[in-house]
């Protein structure tokens, strides 16, 4: 939905001079409550879960949450894990000792947070997650949204059977594609749950979404010699749904006279005190391809 | 002749040969039969013994006939007005009598006569020779706004809305609208309108009875409407009487010239965005005619030559063709077949293209029966669609289509009783098809076929209203509608978790198929509508009106403007029918001798079973959309005052609107009342119209409007490094965007007057946004690339925006 908001607002933007100014507003603002950033996987390296205080929304700084006691329960394995804090940045983690993971595919892990007195939890069931049979390169002529020049995209198949949710991720040269624009969610093989897109090879914006993007949001080629690296991350759904909201509000500006309403991401993690969470708890298993560009 | 016959002899075979394909419109038909046969002969009951007075009453230069003409009598000091085709009657004892037919800015037409038996009588009446570059902005009789029954019902010459500065200098339908009180819109560029606190999809738009699903080109910077084939625009608010419905908040009723019938008349005009050409021309002197009206923007034809390679076949461009002929069939039949085909179209090389338009064809017979007795038949189609495309090869691709299509039959009758009843019976039936969605898409040669179920509905109605004049003081309007809706196979009907918390998808918990036409839930409702007049002198009166409406059909739409991908749905298992009450009451007086005009009104308006939408719902190609919807309440209220100065050199008027328009969803602001996205406390426009001389004339409008509310975040959660707005408090709509005001202004060059040539050119010269204020169309928060989260203001229209053209008549 919101691609085709962005693709509809650009024939608006070339045919109206319209313009955006940067101004001051005041709001109404609230800050304080702990958030829990806990995006973590079961590869067999340290896992980390960053927990800060939320900020009022043009507070433009970061405050971490220290002094908080952070466990995961693999149910299924019965097994705890101790996430320590090793500094003040706010960075609980976890590095494998006798065990080379959290857990494996199918374990339903807990999360325990207690921190002022509050205790907040949280559960993710560990999904399946596909292999990526390649990543494919290929040199495309001057195009009327992207230069010529050498373009990837990855291959992998979707499981049969609706409802698995996956989180691509693009590394180039090791270095995470982290703007909102370049977040790249998928549905089984589609955009929404609502496109039944399933057990196809990812569709193509999604598999072609692993390129880099420009200021103006259009992808640009690669260059010989830089690395491609690309992860699939199984999610759960209310995982991909917050992922989805979350994307969509911090582009929604981009959408231009077509707005969606303000919404929140909605947040798995319960609190004792009966209030709603702020951030995620999802374990994902992860595929990964990595690839070095070469002439075309 | 019994009238039951006139039906099984007339209107069934004719309209039952264009619909003979759905059989289910055939039961339906049936049932109105019966029902506006019961109508006839409860009234027809009645007998008189008077003479009848008949006619039409048309414009002498090209013989358009003129719909709300003044007739009256000056033995009885009371009178009647022409209807929608020109067609007056009156009916009167035996004796000798003078008639006045008057219409502003046209001379008034004196006819005596001695009745003793029916008399037909056509007349023709010319323009005010002296007056014919002045703007006359009302085309009513003199006093129609104190003297009418109608109330919360503004009327729009076309002549007036071809005076008023513009963008780009195209003359427009919609924006015209937006200049009377109660009328609003989101802001520049949003399609469709508001009208007294109601959503877009709320107002029933017209074009020759035919709705029209989507007015607007290039999103909504200009309406479908060709201003050089639309002869009447009239917006019901209020008051709405029970011949319409089916939404619930406004009729827009758009009316088509008929074409020149007396000699071959060009039209045409060279704007910024379009170029316009349009011919009309009698087929057989004072029988038949016909116009042909169309524009075409050429955006992409001046652009040709700059484009390259990969360019190279992109369109972007809109255009529309409308196209009306008539006939008299005999003295007493008139065939009328009007049509419109429009298009917006954008191409990217061939990598993507979009296009989206409406088509509609009408088809209406008119009868005059004896007695006073006027029949019209329409029956019409109307069809809105859209395609996307994505990708250039067969291999990688996305193709996608949805279609609203409709099938209507409504015979109307208008019964010129006596001087003091005139009874309008009727019914009508619609055939829905919906295609929401249609789509292929096609990854590394596989191919997933996304397509949802076609749906389909049918809406039938029948109604009677009578205008009646209690004493020279009192006139009532007062009707009823009862109107059906069935939501029919075939299809798959999904039940939802009702359980699910409020403002979360619902899961499906049951399914159930059904046969072609079976019906899977059906409504009934019944609206009355009211409204009355008393008129305290022949400068002042009061009136009050009240109408219930129900809507059937929904635009699903989340955005802050329409898209144009936004699909329509009917009435569901799982969506009711929305639901409208409203009452109105008014004061009108006039002055100096009606040059001016007041209006002061209020109204209530209470809206029940809204759509509207879960969090991160899925709208598109969804098959369970209905578990994304919410049902909410809304209410709207306000103050609206208009004065205006009709005739003379200077003249214009002042619109303000004092409003308030709410929602309450569970779901939605923690199920509180919250103002909709187009609330507006305060709406100002001032339209004013100045003629220097034969040659000059100037025109300007300006608007102050209060920012609309929009939602701001109170908190940033930071997750994985992304910054993700929040409203701790899930309010919406909690802020205002800043106040909006805008001026334009246009001045006219006409050609110089040359009698012995019928060449006539003017030059439109205007400035849209004089003072180049940014107004906000929203205000956005975004993270910057340094993570730093900002507002934004996003204006539409950033600058002045001059523009030239050249309009001509042959």
């Amino acid at each position: 939905m919101n691609r085709l908001l962005l693709f509809i607002s650009f024939i608006t933007i070339v045919l109206i001079s319209s313009c955006e100014d940067v101004i001051d507003i005041d709001i109404e603002e609230a800050s304080g409550d702990l958030v829990i950033d806990a995006w973590i996987d079961n590869r067999n390296q340290a896992q980390e879960i960053r927990l800060t205080l939320s900020q009022a929304y043009f507070d433009n700084q970061s405050v971490s949450a220290n002094g908080a006691i952070v466990i995961i329960i693999n149910e299924t394995q019965q097994e705890i894990f101790i996430f320590d804090e090793t500094n003040t940045d706010g960075i609980y983690r976890w590095s494998p000792d006798n065990r080379p993971n959290i857990g494996i595919e199918g374990d339903v892990l807990n999360i325990n947070i207690d921190f002022n007195n509050i205790s907040y939890t949280a559960a993710s069931t560990i999904n399946r997650v596909p292999v990526i049979d390649s990543i494919g390169q290929e040199f495309r002529d001057d195009e009327l949204f992207s230069d010529d020049g050498i373009y990837a995209q990855f291959f992998a198949r979707d499981f049969v059977g609706t409802g698995d949710a996956y989180w691509i991720k693009t590394y180039k040269n090791g270095d995470f594609f982290a703007n909102a624009d370049q977040l790249n969610i998928a549905y089984d093989a589609g955009f929404d749950a609502g496109s039944r897109i399933d057990g196809l090879i990812f569709i193509p914006p999604i598999r072609e979404f692993v390129n880099d993007l420009d200021e103006g949001g259009l992808p640009f080629p690669w260059e010989v010699g830089e690395e491609i690296m690309v992860e699939i991350h199984s999610i759960s759904i209310p995982a991909f749904n917050f992922l989805e909201i979350a994307r969509d509000q911090i582009l929604n500006g981009s959408n231009g006279i077509f707005t969606l309403p303000l919404a929140n991401a909605r947040s798995n993690i319960c609190k004792s005190d009966g209030g709603v969470g702020l951030g995620f708890f999802n374990v994902a298993q992860v595929s990964s391809l990595t690839d070095v560009i070469v002439e075309r | 002749m019994t009238l039951i016959s006139f039906f099984e002899k007339n209107s069934i075979p004719l309209t039952f040969v264009i619909f003979r394909r759905c059989d289910a419109l055939q039961i339906v038909m049936k049932k109105i039969y019966i029902i506006v046969a019961l109508f006839i002969g409860i009234i027809g009951n009645a007998q008189n013994t008077d003479q009848t007075i008949s006619g039409y009453i048309r414009d002498n230069s090209n013989g358009e006939t003129l719909i709300g003409a003044n007739v009256y009598v000056d033995e009885i000091a009371s009178g009647t007005t022409s209807n929608e085709y020109g067609f007056y009657s009156v009916n009167l004892p035996a004796g000798n009598y003078t008639l006045r037919f008057s219409y502003i800015g046209f001379e008034t037409k004196v006819e005596k006569l001695q009745l003793n038996g029916d008399v037909k009588l056509d007349i023709e009446i010319g323009i005010e020779s002296n007056e014919l570059q002045e703007v006359v902005i009302s085309s009513e009789a003199k006093n129609a706004s104190v003297s009418n029954n109608e109330m919360s019902v503004n009327r729009l010459d076309i002549r007036t809305i071809q005076k008023m500065p513009t963008l780009l200098g195209e003359v427009e339908v919609l924006r015209s609208i937006q200049l009377l009180p109660g009328v609003s819109s989101v802001g520049e560029g949003a399609s469709g309108f508001n009208v007294r606190g109601g959503s877009i999809d709320q107002n029933l738009v017209l074009l020759d009875e035919a709705p029209v699903y989507n007015s607007s080109h290039l999103f909504g910077f200009f309406s479908v409407f060709n201003p050089d084939a639309v002869k009447d625009v009239k917006l019901f608010k209020g008051g709405i009487p029970s011949r319409y419905g089916g939404r619930l908040s406004s009729i827009l009723d758009v009316r088509m010239k008929e074409g020149n019938n007396k000699q071959i008349a060009l039209n045409g005009g060279i704007g910024a965005i379009f170029s316009r050409f349009s011919i009309e021309s009698p087929i057989i002197k004072d029988k038949s005619s016909f116009i042909i009206a169309g524009r075409r923007s050429y955006a992409d034809i001046l652009a040709q030559p700059f484009l390259n390679d990969d360019l190279a076949g992109s369109a972007l461009n809109f255009y529309d063709l409308t196209m009306k002929t008539n006939w008299t069939l005999a003295e007493k039949d008139r065939l009328f077949l009007s049509g419109y085909l429009g298009r917006d179209n954008f191409g990217f090389g061939d990598q993507a293209g979009f296009n989206w338009g409406n088509a509609t064809a009408t088809l209406r017979w008119n009868h005059v029966y004896n007695d006073g007795l006027f029949g019209n038949v329409t029956a019409y189609f109307s069809d809105y669609d859209y395609q996307i495309n994505f990708g250039d090869e067969a291999e990688n691709r996305f193709d996608w289509d949805a279609t609203i299509k409709n099938y209507s039959v409504k015979p109307e009758f208008t019964w010129f009783l006596n001087p003091r009843n005139q009874v309008r019976f009727g019914g009508q039936a619609i055939v829905y098809v919906f295609e929401p969605g249609n789509a292929v898409g096609v990854s590394e040669g596989e191919e997933t076929d996304l397509t949802l179920p076609e749906k389909y509905a049918i809406e039938s109605a029948v109604y009677i209203e009578n205008e009646q004049t209690v004493s020279d003081k009192l006139s009532i309007n007062y009707g009823l509608r009862l109107s059906h809706f069935n939501f029919a196979g075939k299809g798959t009907a999904y039940t939802f978790d009702k359980s699910a918390p409020h403002g979360f998808r619902r899961p499906v918990t049951s399914a159930t198929t059904f046969d072609q036409w079976e019906s899977i839930e059906t409504y009934l409702n019944l609206e009355p509508r009211l409204s009355i007049r008393y008129q305290l002198n022949d400068r002042q009166s009061i009136k009050m009106s009240y109408n219930r409406m129900s809507q059937y059909i929904h635009l699903i739409s989340n955005t802050a403007a329409s898209t144009p991908v936004d699909i329509w749905t009917p009435s569901t298992n799982n969506i009711r029918p929305q639901i409208a009450d409203q009452v109105a009451v008014g004061y009108f007086q006039n002055f100096k001798d009606n040059q001016y005009e007041l209006s002061v009104e209020t109204y209530y308006k209470k809206l029940d079973h809204l759509v509207d939408y879960i969090d991160g719902a899925d709208l598109l190609l969804n098959p369970f959309l209905e578990g994304d919807l919410l049902e909410g309440d809304g209410r709207a209220y306000g103050l609206e005052l208009m004065f205006k100065k009709n005739e003379g050199r200077f003249s214009g008027w002042v619109s303000y609107t004092l409003a308030r328009s709410e929602r309450q969803v569970e779901g939605i602001n923690n199920g509180e009342w919250y103002p909709s996205r187009f609330d507006q406390t305060h709406n100002l426009s001032i339209t004013a119209f100045y003629d220097l001389n034969k040659r000059w004339s100037f025109s300007s409008n300006y608007a102050l409007i209060s920012g609309t509310p929009t939602t701001f975040p109170t908190t940033r959660v930071v997750q994985r490094g992304y910054v993700i707005p929040y409203n701790v408090n899930e309010s919406r709509n909690n802020v205002r965007i800043p106040l909006y005001h805008r001026l334009d202004i246009s001045a006219t060059l006409q050609g110089k007057k040359n009698d012995s040539r019928r060449w006539q050119g003017e030059w439109v010269f205007s400035i849209y946004n004089v003072y180049s204020r940014r107004n906000a169309f929203s205000i956005f928060t975004r993270q910057a690339d340094n993570a730093v989260t900002e507002a934004v203001r996003l204006s539409v229209i950033g600058n002045f925006i001059p523009s030239i053209s050249y309009n001509f008549k042959f």
